[in-house]
């Protein structure tokens, strides 16, 4: 079994980081508890991938704090920190075989010999690569690469393990394979990780916390549920991928799917009119109907709802919803 | 994401990583920085200045204009850019039909052309001029050492350039344009000139003022089949500086040069960017097998003109090399007579080939040591990396011939000139652009977050350049010392101007010396060590070029 150190909460106060003119990160704070996974989650540009490069000691804050077990890491150098990182990239050594790409951090520590090649074919062991140790890296497919960079990152039992991107560079059937592994296997360890991505899904599979940024700025910081059910505005409601978002007379309003319905009757006193007219456009996506209705008024809306019927351009329709599960946003 | 500019940052600014040549251990963090700046300094830009200082304040400006408006300076220039001009111009017209098939077309032999016409690019240039001279004789072409001989000699050793800048670029063409073309109607010739042509002509043009810059500068083919009466710039400077000791005349020619030469670099650089900024990314090249019967006798006259134009001279210098006279039989005479002593060299003409071998081990150790060193400093300091690089380039544009002459003028004290020592230093100067060649791509291509990772893993700064940058850089250092290694055994022009005691008698010396003197003896013993030493520059070139692996030497 891997043992991670227990005093490995990670705790990041007021962080700024500049490039030049520009503000990367801009005072950002959070806590991730020790054994816990927080995951990153912005578009491109947001800062995120920065932030996880200045808790590395990648890059230099210009103000504020990087503390792992309560201990600041301003003056430790890179070298000393006890850190696992994997880039999207994977940057295996090229010129190492599969085993020395592992055995890299064990050697740094000291650890060579029989000691080593044990540790190394234990984590190869639990990442699923068991014989790959005199593989030459550039002949492994995308997943392996990733899973050798796993373990060459877990092989000296990090204190805090970074992920920038681990899965952006495969396919889709790969990636849920490889998060669904990821999760039991950071479980098992107890590992304190903090994963960047631009993918939600991702992000809510492998989270215990999830923390939105945008501009360099954090926009909400949370369980997956709170996320989804209670975003604080609609770029996070976008974001995450609510596709019913409109403003009413309360402001922004979002609708979670499944509790959007067709109703026949007229309203009742719990349920709200949403969108009242004929279909002028149909597409089926994911078991969902998005549905471009043309309303009495003469306003079009478009809507996605869930629906056992088959829905086509002309048909009349009236979507409601329970008043209670609307969330009003505040913001523009 | 825009990773550039924070990459860049990385290394500005961050005290514990990136930075790591400087990481604040005094002298020793500054070591990259200072082997080039002492090794340039004192062996390119101190040279280099005293020839300017001679020419510019030395002379005085009454002198400079003096020897400026001579009939016989003007008529150095004169001959040295018409020749020159004149060997780019053939070269490229033996040489694009050359690209244009090795780029196009894939069919047997295609390897084998490719490597015949690159062979004597390689080659040392006093062997080349024997080649052409025995090739001439062969002939029956007595041209008393005409200008023919010297063109012929700038084709067959620049043919290779054209090839590989060229050939390189047309390659990998995107061939799309062409076939748009070829689709709206236009004739293949007519697709060729209005989608093709264009986007090869920066390239031409870089190429021949390549060849144009190597025959400007052209040192031992001109002295050697030019006889007395051909004098070209480089020629004069060396029978101005060594025989006449007229030190102000050559002063003035070196001025010249160097002025002709900064010139056309920055014309080739401005055309190479050019081009690089017309096609970059995504590209389709092709190579089709031959189809029509027009097809295959284009290509094998193609073949034929390589082989012919290369493998002729070659093989007349190694037949000639075998007889000790005209109309004698074959033998190895010549090469047992290089053992015996001859009046001419201070030692018998095997030993030199001893001395060459020496000294290019030193070149190519110290080449590969200081172009290392510098690759990391070019890399890693922004501006004053690219300064660095810009000194360590200069001897490839700057001839030989200049920076020997600058030995002469500023070695004065301790007698360095004197040394021995001073050949395999120079020979390493002039090697240096290869090895950084070599080297400088290779170490901009190391991932920078290979280092990270190591970092991360628990690497220090020097742990993480012994464990990762020194074994990526491992094989194109290897290729750079290989070649720095060939070019020592060839140099000729800088080795002129330097002390030739019995301990520092080169082979290229020792040709040149033979050859310049009638006798059938003395000439059957300059081929034949002409020979040898073709052959061991061929196999040190061949090695470098077999050990390099992604590591691209580009000029």
């Amino acid at each position: 079994m891997i043992d991670t150190d227990s005093s490995s909460g990670l705790d990041v106060g007021n962080a700024t980081v500049t490039f030049a003119s520009t503000t990367a990160v801009a005072d950002v704070s959070f806590s991730v508890p020790s054994g816990s996974t927080l995951s990153v989650l912005g578009p491109s540009g947001s800062g995120k991938s920065t932030l996880l490069r200045a808790i590395a000691g990648l890059e230099t804050l210009a103000s504020g704090i990087v503390s792992i077990g309560g201990q600041d890491q301003g003056p430790v150098p890179i070298n000393e920190r006890q850190l696992g990182m994997m880039f999207q990239d994977h940057a295996l050594f090229p010129h190492l075989d599969v085993s020395s790409n592992v055995g890299f951090g064990l050697k740094m520590r000291g650890i060579t010999g029989a000691k080593a090649a044990e540790r190394i074919s234990e984590v190869l062991d639990l990442v699923g690569l068991d014989g790959f140790g005199q593989r030459d890296v550039q002949t492994l497919s995308g997943g392996e690469a990733q899973r050798v960079a796993l373990a060459r990152s877990l092989a000296p039992s990090p204190r805090v393990l970074l992920l920038d991107e681990p899965l952006g560079s495969l396919d889709r059937v790969l990636r849920e394979d490889l998060v669904t592994e990821l999760r039991s296997l950071f479980a098992r360890l107890n590992v304190t990780v903090v994963h960047v991505t631009h993918d939600q899904q991702e992000a809510f599979a492998l989270a215990d916390d999830v923390l939105i940024m945008r501009d360099g700025v954090v926009v909400q910081h949370g369980p997956p549920t709170d996320l989804w059910y209670r975003p604080t505005n609609a770029f996070v409601a976008e974001f995450l991928g609510h596709p019913n978002i409109w403003r009413d007379s309360n402001g922004i309003v979002v609708a979670p799917v499944p509790s959007l319905t067709l109703v026949d009757t007229a309203s009742s006193s719990e349920v709200l009119d949403v969108a009242r007219g004929v279909v002028n456009d149909v597409a089926f996506r994911e078991g969902r109907w998005r549905l471009l209705v043309a309303e009495d008024t003469g306003s079009r809306r478009q809507i996605t709802v869930d629906s056992d019927v088959a829905h086509a351009v002309g048909d009349a329709v009236s979507v409601g919803i329970d008043i209670k599960k609307l969330h009003p946003l505040s913001g523009s | 994401m825009n990773r550039g500019p924070q990459l860049s940052k990385l290394t500005a600014r961050n005290p514990g990583f990136g930075n790591w040549g400087l990481s604040g251990r005094g002298l020793v963090g500054l070591v990259p920085v200072l082997v080039p700046i002492v090794f340039l300094g004192v062996l390119v830009v101190w040279p280099l200045g005293t020839v300017l200082t001679r020419s510019l304040a030395g002379v005085g400006p009454e002198r400079l204009f003096e020897i400026l408006g001579r009939r016989s300076t003007r008529s150095i220039l004169w001959f040295t850019l018409w020749q020159a001009a004149a060997s780019a111009t053939l070269t490229l017209l033996v040489g694009l039909p050359i690209a244009h098939v090795l780029a196009r077309y894939s069919f047997r032999g295609r390897a084998a052309i490719r490597a015949i016409a690159v062979v004597p690019f390689v080659l040392p240039t006093v062997v080349v001029a024997a080649a052409i001279e025995v090739a001439f004789r062969a002939a029956s072409i007595d041209l008393d050492r005409s200008v023919a001989a010297i063109l012929a000699a700038h084709v067959f050793f620049n043919v290779a350039i054209v090839i590989r800048v060229v050939g390189g670029r047309w390659a990998g063409l995107d061939r799309r344009p062409e076939e748009a073309a070829r689709v709206l109607g236009a004739t293949p010739w007519a697709a060729f000139r209005a989608a093709t042509l264009p986007r090869l002509a920066p390239v031409i043009g870089s190429a021949g003022v390549l060849v144009f810059l190597f025959s400007f500068t052209s040192f031992g083919v001109i002295l050697i089949l030019g006889g007395p009466r051909k004098a070209t710039i480089e020629t004069e400077i060396y029978r101005n500086a060594i025989f006449r000791q007229e030190f102000d005349v050559a002063a003035v020619l070196a001025l010249i040069q160097i002025v002709v030469v900064v010139l056309l670099s920055l014309v080739s650089t401005r055309l190479q960017r050019r081009f690089a900024k017309q096609e970059r990314g995504r590209s389709r090249p092709f190579q089709h097998s031959i189809q029509s019967g027009r097809e295959r006798v284009h290509v094998g006259a193609v073949g034929l003109l390589t082989t012919i134009v290369i493998g002729g001279p070659l093989t007349a210098l190694f037949v000639a090399s075998l007889r000790t006279g005209v109309g004698s039989g074959l033998g190895v005479a010549n090469y047992r007579n290089l053992f015996e002593p001859v009046s001419l060299l201070p030692v018998s003409a095997a030993e030199t080939i001893v001395t060459s071998l020496q000294f290019g081990a030193i070149a190519a150790v110290l080449a590969m040591g200081v172009g290392v060193t510098t690759a990391f400093a070019v890399t890693r300091f922004g501006r004053a990396g690219r300064a660095i690089e810009v000194a360590a380039l200069v001897p490839l544009g700057v001839s030989a011939v200049t920076l020997g002459f600058g030995y002469l003028l500023a070695f004065t004290v301790l007698d360095l000139r004197r040394s021995p020592w001073l050949i395999p230093v120079a020979h390493a100067v002039v090697g240096l652009p290869f090895v950084m060649a070599s080297v400088v791509p290779a170490l901009r291509a190391v991932d920078q977050r290979y280092r990270e990772s190591a970092a991360l893993l628990g690497a220090k700064p020097g742990t993480v350049l012994r464990l990762i940058d020194l074994p990526l850089i491992r094989r194109a250092a290897l290729t750079g010392g290989g070649f720095a290694f060939a070019i020592s055994l060839g140099e000729f022009g800088a080795t002129s101007f330097l002390a030739r005691g019995d301990t520092a008698f080169t082979a290229p010396l020792a040709i040149f010396r033979l050859l310049s003197q009638p006798g059938d003896l003395l000439r059957g013993r300059a081929l034949a060590l002409s020979v040898i030493l073709g052959i061991l520059v061929a196999m040190v070139a061949a090695l470098a070029e077999w050990r390099r692996d992604g590591a691209t030497v580009t000029l």
